[in-house]
């Protein structure tokens, strides 16, 4: 059997990561394995959008500094190759009178607190940076320059071939079946391909994480569930200069970005369809649901209203009850660690996620702490829910 | 003139289709769904007669559950007048059964052309062209690439198998289209929003076909063995040597 010192569960944007800060921080023999390819899970499906702007403080601390990696990619993987496809384009929120309003002052101030760039715009100032939006409505409008989006693909593969380049193994098409464990703790795994030996064994495997649940029967608060993007061809061009917006107004509270040319990609920023069974399978859009989030870009782009469909597809979030991550240790089962249950921040946080999650398994002080994020909070009650609700801005 | 385009909701494209684990089919539950694209063209260019004063009126027809309305609905969208249900309810008719069901519904609505994609994306079979086309006793072409339509008189550019060929044909006619004839346009929101209010008839499948019930049915459905792993050869000679032993490349007796 072949021994490694650590092992890495799943070869997403978090998997390729941990394996990149792992060589990095020194970790010796790592071996990544993925069921199907690097990157081919939910990492494909990820709108990519990247800001800070979280109403859970620990999560605009691991924004940030995922932030500063995606803004020096290359630099910081050592490959100058490397390229996260970062458009900085910065990001834009706003929010009408009403219960999002309050949420969203704090949010900010409390991103101005962590030392974010954050400015306070008028109507016209949000209408020059994104002139096919109107603000009739807003009654408050922050602006965030250091934001933008990027390629999750791009991202998981420059993780994944900087770590190679570190010495990592990584096998792709290699399902594991079961944990390997002794006198209650882990050794290894034992997968379609046979058995690997590691006393350290990471399992960043998102929508599933269930496999956890039916290996060590600790329970799993994690659910699949789909959300719906479209691309929207337009009559004017939503530009790269123009910001990520984020409508707190809009009854789905929708995102909204460039898609290139006219291209709008834009998406329902709440409660999606909770899957049966993990499965990140392209799922069913129906016309009614593509006039439904039509008839909200329009209120917002009117001139969007006469926009042509150019193309939809859906992604899977791995969604916990409170919307943010599991990290860490699971006490019940030494030699594990995990991160899971992203709820659709999983690429926004994934440099920064890595970083912490190899400190972790390596036994050294991790620099963002992670008992927030502690499995024991579902217990505990000490959850981590953001101010907007349920849904992805968290 | 009155066209009648068939379209059909298949699987899209981008999704990996998976076998039911009872054998039964593949399973389709929770899928991206899609008009058949071949279909989607046959639409368009029956829109596009419409729209150059060719044709008069165009019906498209969907056979199916209720969830096929989706599909007309897309091409009522597009531009197509009027759209019709042939209702299957939870029955799977074969090729022969649904196409004995169209040729009714043709004479009924009294139509002069027919299109429909030259095969669905999903079962691949292009069965539905030349059943229809026999049951009507009209004339048919298949993979049609371009159209030239004067009065009655009907000219077409297809595949053959020896190249191009030209066929002129007199309506009233049935055409299987190919993916080259014209691109589908882009849907605005607001046909969406329109094609979302117009009614779509429904008329029961069982009303329109002689038989009660289909003449063939699906066995099993299993999925395609893995491909066996390739091989590596260090030189030329042991190429030649494995090529030598490969059956297709053996003369048989």
């Amino acid at each position: 059997m072949q021994s490694f010192d650590a092992i890495v569960i799943g070869a997403g944007v978090i998997g390729s990561s941990v394996a990149f800060h792992l060589a990095r921080l020194g970790a010796g023999k790592v071996l990544v394995l993925d069921r199907l390819q690097i990157g081919a899970g939910t990492s494909t499906q990820s709108s990519g959008i990247l800001r800070t702007h979280y109403s859970v403080i620990e999560n605009v601390e691991l924004a940030k500094r995922s932030w500063s990696v995606f803004n020096n990619f290359a630099h910081y993987l050592g490959d100058e190759e490397a390229s996260a496809g970062l458009v900085k384009c910065g990001y834009l929120i706003c929010a009408p009178e009403g219960p999002k309003l309050e949420p969203l002052r704090q949010s900010l101030a409390g991103q101005e607190r962590m030392g974010v760039e954050v400015r306070l715009l008028d109507k016209t100032a949000a209408q020059d940076l994104l002139p096919i939006a109107t603000f009739d409505d807003a009654a408050l409008i922050g602006y965030e320059p250091e934001a933008g989006f990027a390629d999750a693909y791009l991202v998981a593969t420059g993780f994944a071939r900087a770590a190679r380049r570190l010495g990592v193994k990584i096998m792709e098409g290699v399902t594991v079946e079961r944990l390997l464990m002794d006198g209650g703790r882990v050794v290894g795994v034992e997968t379609n391909q046979g058995s690997f030996h590691s006393n350290t064994v990471i399992s960043t495997q998102n929508i599933w994480a269930g496999d956890i649940e039916k290996w060590t029967g600790v329970p799993t608060p994690v659910k699949a569930e789909r959300h719906a993007v479209l691309a929207l061809e337009g009559p004017e061009a939503y530009s790269f200069k123009m910001p990520v917006f984020k409508d707190l107004g809009s009854p789905g509270m929708l995102y909204c970005r460039s898609y290139g040319g006219n291209q709008m990609l834009v998406s329902e920023g709440i409660v999606g369809e909770t899957l049966a069974v993990p499965d990140n399978e392209q799922g069913d859009i129906s016309m009614d649901y593509v006039v439904e989030v039509g008839a909200q870009v329009a209120e917002r782009f009117p001139s969007f209203g006469e926009a042509g469909l150019a193309s939809s597809w859906t992604g899977v979030y791995d969604v916990t009850p409170d919307w943010n991550p599991v990290l860490g240790r699971l006490p019940d089962v030494p030699g594990l660690v995990v991160g899971y249950g992203f709820s659709g921040h999983g690429f926004k946080l994934s440099p920064g996620v890595g970083l912490v999650l190899a400190q972790e398994a390596l036994g050294l002080p991790t620099d963002v702490p992670l008992a927030p994020y502690a499995h024991e909070r579902f217990r505990s009650g000490h959850l981590l829910t953001g101010r907007y609700g349920l849904g992805a801005v968290s | 003139m009155h066209v009648m385009v068939l379209v059909k909701r298949v699987v899209d494209h981008n999704v990996k289709v998976r076998v039911r684990s009872d054998g039964s089919g593949v399973d389709t539950s929770g899928l991206k769904m899609s008009i058949n694209p071949f279909d989607e063209v046959a639409v368009e260019q029956a829109v596009r007669l419409r729209q150059a004063g060719q044709a008069s009126r165009v019906t498209v027809v969907a056979c199916g559950p209720a969830v096929t309305q989706d599909v007309l609905r897309l091409s009522l969208a597009m531009g197509a007048d009027s759209a019709i249900q042939l209702d299957t309810g939870a029955g799977e008719p074969d090729g022969l059964m649904a196409t004995e069901a169209l040729a009714a519904l043709v004479k009924r609505e009294q139509v002069d052309l027919v299109l429909c994609g030259k095969q669905a994306i999903d079962d691949d079979l292009g069965d539905t062209v030349p059943m229809l086309a026999a049951w009507l006793d009209w004339p048919q072409a298949m993979s049609v690439n371009r159209i030239e339509l004067s009065g009655t008189a009907l000219r077409v550019d297809c595949d053959g198998d020896q190249g191009l060929e030209r066929w002129s044909l007199t309506l009233p006619a049935v055409l299987g289209v190919d993916l080259r004839l014209c691109d589908p346009r882009a849907i605005s929101l607001p046909n969406m929003m329109k094609a979302k209010k117009a009614p779509i008839s429904t008329t029961r499948l069982e009303e329109l076909a002689q038989a009660a019930a289909p003449r063939s049915s699906i066995v099993s459905c299993t999925t395609p063995p893995a491909r066996a792993a390739g091989l590596r050869v260090p030189d030329l000679p042991q190429l030649l040597a494995h090529l030598r032993q490969v059956p297709a490349l053996n003369p048989t007796a």
